[in-house]
Order: C-alpha cells, then structure tokens, then sequence
C-alpha cells in the first residue's frame, strides 16, 4: 500500500479507536432503533391520508439529515481540539508524517460515520412509510447521491472552523452554517453574504423529493456536485493551510 | 511563487463557487405539497401532528401555524378553516369579518364552523395526562373548546409573513395572505409585497388576481363607485386591476387541467384545486366586469366568451357573453 494511503488509514484508524473508547458506536446504534421504532408506531396506529404519510415520511428523512450532519459536526470538530487539549498532538507529529495527511485522516472518519448515520437514519423510514402519493424515484437518487457531498462538506469546515477558533465557536458557527441554507438563496439583504459561505444544507433534496418533484435535470446536478466538491476542497485545503501553521 | 499561483488558485476558486450558489437552489420549483394548503391542513389536523405540537421541519410550515395561533390569541386551536377561505375574495372577506371582532369575544351558535373546535391541547376531561395536563394548560395559552375564540389583530402576523416569504420566495400563498393583511395598514406596500411575490412567481395567477383586488381596492379609495363616471385616477387604478385580470386568464389555462371539475379526486387534478378555480372564476368575471366599465360590452363580450371555453356554468358570463 502506499506509504501516504497508509499514513492517513493509521490516522483514521486512531480516530475510530477513540470512537470505540467512548463508546460512540452504542450511541449511533441508537439511529436506526429510533428510525424504525416512531414510524413503526405510527404505521400501525394507522395513517389516515396521503398528506399524512408523505408528512412523516418528509419528516423522518429530514430528521435523519438532521442527525447525520450533527453527528458529523460533532465528530469532525472534536478532533482538533482533543488532541491539543490532550497533548496528544505532539505524539502524533512526532512520527514522520505530513500534516495534509493528518487533515485528511481525520476528515474521512466524520464523513464516514456521518454517511453511516444517514444510511441508518433514512433506510428504515424508506422501508416501513408507505408511499400514499407520487414520488419520483430519480429525485429519490439524486438525494441519495448529494447527501454524502453534504456531509463531507460539514465534516471539512467542522475542522477549519475548529482549528482556527476555540472548539466553543467554531462548533457553534459550523452549526449555524450547515442549517442556514434555508436562507442562502431567499432573504435579499443576506443571500449575497450568505453566498460566500459554506452552506451544506444546500445539498439536501429531502423537501423535493417529498414534494414529490421531478428530478434536477442534468445541468443543474452537475452544478450541485460541483458545488459539493469544490467546497470540500476549499474547506479541505484551507484546514491544511491553518494546520501546517499552527503551533503545536 | 508556488504559493501565490495556490492562493490565487484558491480564491478563483472560492468566486467561482459563491457564483454557482445562485444555480444550486433545492427549493427552486413552483408547486409542490409542503405549499399547498390544503395539503397543510390535512397534515396539521392529524393526529401526528396533534403528537408533534409546533414542531415541523418546513419553515414555512411552522409559520403558518404561528399565524393561526396569533389570530386566536396564542391558543393553539385544530385547524378550522374550510376551502373556500383560501380563495382571494373568501379570504379578504375572512379578514374584514376577523378584524371586526379584534379584542372581542366572538359568540358562535352551535352551527357556526368556529363552534366547539377542539384544542391541540385537550381539556381536563379528555387529557389523560393528568396533573401534567392541568399545568400545560395553565402555563400555555389555552381556553376551554366550549368557550368563544378571542380574535386578536390580524396585522400582528405581519412580520410571520415577511419571513415566510423570505425563507421560501416560492410558497405564493405566503404573498398573497400577507398582502391581504398588510393592506389594512399600508394599500401601497401590501402592492409593492405582493409585486415581488409576482416578480419571484411569474407564472402564479393566483397572485395576478389577487394583486387584481388590492387594486380595486386603490381605486375605491379614490372614489370609485360602479356604472358611475370614473376620474383618472380611478380609471388608472382600474386600468392596472384590469391588466392584472387579464394576465391570470393568460396564464391560468396552462396549469389548469382541460378535464377539471371539482367533483374529479384531487389526486387526477395535479396541483389545481378548488381554490385555484374559484380564484380562475374570478379572474374571468373581474375581467369582464372592467372591461365592460372601462371599454364597453361588446368588447365585455368577447372577454366572457372567452372565458366561457372554462366556466360554461357561469350566469354572469353567459349573461354577459350574449351582448348585443
């Protein structure tokens, strides 16, 4: 294996050690019980209308979209901070490894459990609601494909923001960036502001599926993931600009 | 100089992302369920959302609850209202008539559509909670579903509707609501909200007709009386309502479905409902009843038989279709 692809799997490996330590694992275990649990309810209490199935289900999805970016805000932004609180930072850059390594192993694990949340989240609701109304499956694609590009933009400015400003703020900021995407494209004083900034929300096709609209066409998905990617990127490059000129 | 070409790199990079953020909009599509409000009101009088309290994750979806609960003083009531007020000329009917009875306690007989309407929190009789029941309704606003609603003033939800608006530009019923209450304060910004609401929905014809009245509206206000002399200034402000008619007898037959009757299922019908097609027949007859006042009946009659191909039903305009 490559000497850096084997660099960057032994950082993420130390990040899902410490997730196993603390038993985080347990924790997202709870995501699918719960995902499968409330719909389950109310499936069987009955559900009287369409409007009714398509609510819970707009619900659900939105829900675990919810808890996968949180989960992945969370992970992602503690990296940083723990291992200079701990000191194990020292540790780490005491072995011959490049600092962009470092970045990108503890970005894959917050994108990858943040893609495991998800999966758990919605494969229930998707499973157990039954689809009263029209939905079209190509929409249904598209938001499956876009959300992980979600999450690996959170994952990557939940560790810029982190490594920049105190864990406190920058969780706080990610947090409100990730959920103001509603009003990146709309509040005329805002949207221009908002424009310049990472809004991961963007990404999540949850209300349009449910509306039960047709699938973005071509054009537009590609401009989707491209706006995906190159913040990722950005985000990414930038965390390993402040990374390298941080003191240890 | 690597690093100036990565800089460089990196900020071309960063405009041309905050450029592709206008093209990347989820929300970017008219229609849908979460705006449609009869689609709303059957999502809100479930028992699902009974179990959720105010909790939705459209926000458009929870400020529409926050209206209904300022009308009725913070109490959270099951939703009441039938269809037909989610017409234009329903609703600014349901306005006048609400903001008659601001502060007062409005008595309803037994057969009024406002009577006996149950609580989203329950009564002490039908709360199995108990002492925890007792204390939501003590800290919450609450009165008991037997008593009478009190009305509050109507224009307090304005700034709901200003953020409704801003968080989806696309959900119409948001502008044309709001319009109809911002108009008992200021007839002129309730057009200017009502024109962006037009600007960022072109196609809505709902918002042509409802832009229609407020404009009707101006023209009263300037002493507009029907089959009287109207001054320039009426005539200007009919002149615009007529233009507003006109455009939503334009735009509505590409949405509505040929085959439309309000007895077809809702789900055959698309997103035109009944509302819409009161609010086409009105387009029609508005439309008709000014050009007859502005220009004449023969041109009157043309406008009626045109719209005669939709509504063949229609008195008016099988009345008014057969000039000379």
């Amino acid at each position: 294996m490559n000497l850096r692809v084997q660099q960057v799997s032994l950082v993420s490996l130390g990040v899902f050690q410490e997730m196993r330590r603390r038993k985080d694992f347990t924790l997202l275990l709870l995501i699918p019980v719960l995902a499968t649990l409330f719909p389950l309810g109310i499936v069987l209490l009955g559900i009287e209308r369409p409007a009714v199935a398509t609510f819970l289900l707009n619900l659900m999805l939105s829900l675990a979209g919810v808890v996968a970016l949180i989960t992945t805000l969370v992970i992602s932004g503690r990296q940083f901070p723990d291992e200079y609180e701990n000191r194990t930072i020292l540790t780490l850059m005491a072995r011959p490894i490049r600092r962009s390594d470092v970045v990108i192993g503890k970005w894959l694990p917050g994108v990858f459990v943040g893609v495991l949340a998800y999966t758990a989240g919605i494969l229930p609701p998707l499973w157990i609601i039954p689809r009263m109304e029209w939905f079209s499956n190509g929409t249904l694609a598209q938001m499956l494909t876009l959300f992980p590009f979600a999450i690996a933009m959170t994952a990557a400015m939940s560790i810029v923001l982190t490594l920049w400003l105190p864990r406190l703020s920058g969780m706080l900021i990610a947090f409100a960036l990730t959920f103001a995407s509603v009003f990146t494209h709309s509040l005329p004083t805002s949207s221009v502001f908002l424009r310049w900034l990472p809004s991961p929300g963007t990404l999540n096709l949850t209300v349009r599926y449910t509306d039960g609209i047709e699938p973005l066409g071509g054009g537009a998905f590609i401009a989707f993931i491209v706006y995906g990617s190159l913040w990722t990127l950005l985000l990414l490059s930038a965390a390993m600009r402040l990374f390298s000129n941080k003191n240890l | 100089m690597k690093k100036l070409v990565l800089t460089t790199a990196w900020f071309a990079a960063w405009l041309a992302v905050s450029q592709l953020a206008t093209l990347t909009n989820p929300l970017d599509y008219t229609g849908g369920r979460t705006r449609d409000e009869r689609n709303v009101r059957h999502r809100n009088s479930s028992a699902l959302a009974t179990i959720l309290g105010e909790f939705r994750t459209s926000l458009s979806d929870m400020m529409f609850l926050k209206t209904e609960r300022y009308l009725h003083g913070g109490v959270a009531y099951m939703p009441h209202h039938d269809e037909p007020i989610l017409t234009g000329e329903a609703l600014a009917d349901e306005i006048e008539h609400h903001q008659e009875h601001v502060g007062e306690i409005e008595h309803h007989d037994l057969h009024d559509e406002h009577s006996g309407i149950a609580t989203i929190i329950p009564d002490a009789v039908s709360d199995f909670r108990g002492i925890i029941g007792h204390l939501h309704r003590e800290v919450a606003p609450w009165r008991h579903p037997d008593r009478d609603h009190i009305h509050t003033d109507g224009r307090e939800l304005l700034p709901w509707f200003r953020m409704m608006t801003a968080a989806d530009p696309r959900y119409t019923r948001g502008y044309a609501v709001g319009a109809f209450w911002l108009q008992l304060e200021d007839l002129e910004q309730a057009l200017d909200f009502i024109t962006e609401g037009i600007q960022n929905n072109p196609q809505a014809f709902e918002l042509y007709v409802s832009r229609g009245f407020l404009r009707v509206k101006a023209a009263r206000e300037h002493g507009y009386v029907p089959e009287t002399e109207l001054f320039p200034e009426v005539r200007k402000w009919l002149e615009l309502a007529l233009e507003d008619f006109l455009m939503a007898i334009e735009i509505f037959p590409n949405v509505r479905p040929p085959d439309f009757s309000p007895e077809t299922p809702a789900s055959n019908n698309g997103d035109w409902d009944n509302y819409l097609e009161n609010d086409a027949l009105a387009a029609c007859t508005m439309a008709v009843s000014l050009t007859r006042n502005l220009i004449g009946p023969s041109e009157a009659a043309v406008v009626a038989k045109r719209a005669l191909a939709w509504f063949s039903d229609s008195e008016f305009l099988q009345e008014s279709a057969q000039y000379p």
